[in-house]
């Protein structure tokens, strides 16, 4: 079913400078069309209310959420063996840890209006690393596809 | 990467059609949300409808 295993150790978050909290636009002030690109380490916190959401309401899907974690074991040696244990080549090559509980963020706008969970601690993410595949011109020229590395070679 | 559109709201019949959300196993999840300015991120969400029911409740939680 998932047959490739490749995984990459991200957090979801970047850790935030304690310095992150600006003040965002005023209600008064009709909204910029430049968008908002955080700078490294420092995105932007809003409560729900100022981007439109219902804190309670917010509150009750992150519930949902959480009560609705993934139920196999956290020991993600042990989840892998027993998902993918009968199938060939099923050797773990790599570091495998036990995963965070149930975690994740919300963005309306482009800032965080809430935010649950170890959400910066690395944890495997599964699939991330997934072809999609690839395609030529019609022509069948590959002049968008970059050259393949010239090696040097002695005498030419 | 696992990139997914919502073709005729099928895989996620609560939010727009014009979402799409990436989807790995475990599962961890990255759903953006162009019509309601949105980008949502959770990790290790049960299989099943729970995505579903879970993106449905944050977007009830958009004041009209």
């Amino acid at each position: 079913l998932f047959g490739a295993l490749f995984a990459c150790w991200i957090a979801v978050d970047p850790p935030v400078a304690s310095s992150a909290q600006q003040p965002r636009k005023s209600a008064a002030t009709p909204a910029p069309a430049a968008a908002y690109f955080p700078p490294r380490g420092e995105w932007q916190q809003q409560t729900p209310d100022a981007e439109g959401m219902d804190r309670s309401k917010l509150d009750q899907a992150i519930a949902y959420a959480v009560a609705n974690e993934n139920p196999a074991t956290k020991d993600l040696a042990l989840d892998i063996a027993a998902t993918f244990g009968r199938e060939p080549f099923d050797t773990v090559i790599g570091p495998v840890r036990p995963r965070a509980a149930l975690n994740g963020l919300v963005i309306r706008h482009g800032v965080i209006v809430a935010e649950w969970g170890e959400t910066r601690r690395v944890d495997m993410t599964f699939s991330v690393t997934k072809r999609i595949g690839r395609s030529y011109p019609s022509d069948g020229s590959r002049s968008h596809v970059r050259p393949a590395r010239r090696i040097p070679t002695t005498g030419s | 990467m696992n990139w997914f559109l919502n073709t005729a709201r099928k895989p996620l019949p609560h939010v727009p059609e014009t979402a799409v959300a990436f989807e790995g196993n475990g599962r961890n999840i990255i759903y953006v949300d162009w019509e309601h300015d949105l980008v949502v991120v959770v990790r290790w969400i049960r299989g099943g409808d729970a995505l579903d029911t879970f993106l449905g409740q944050i977007l009830a939680a958009i004041a009209t």
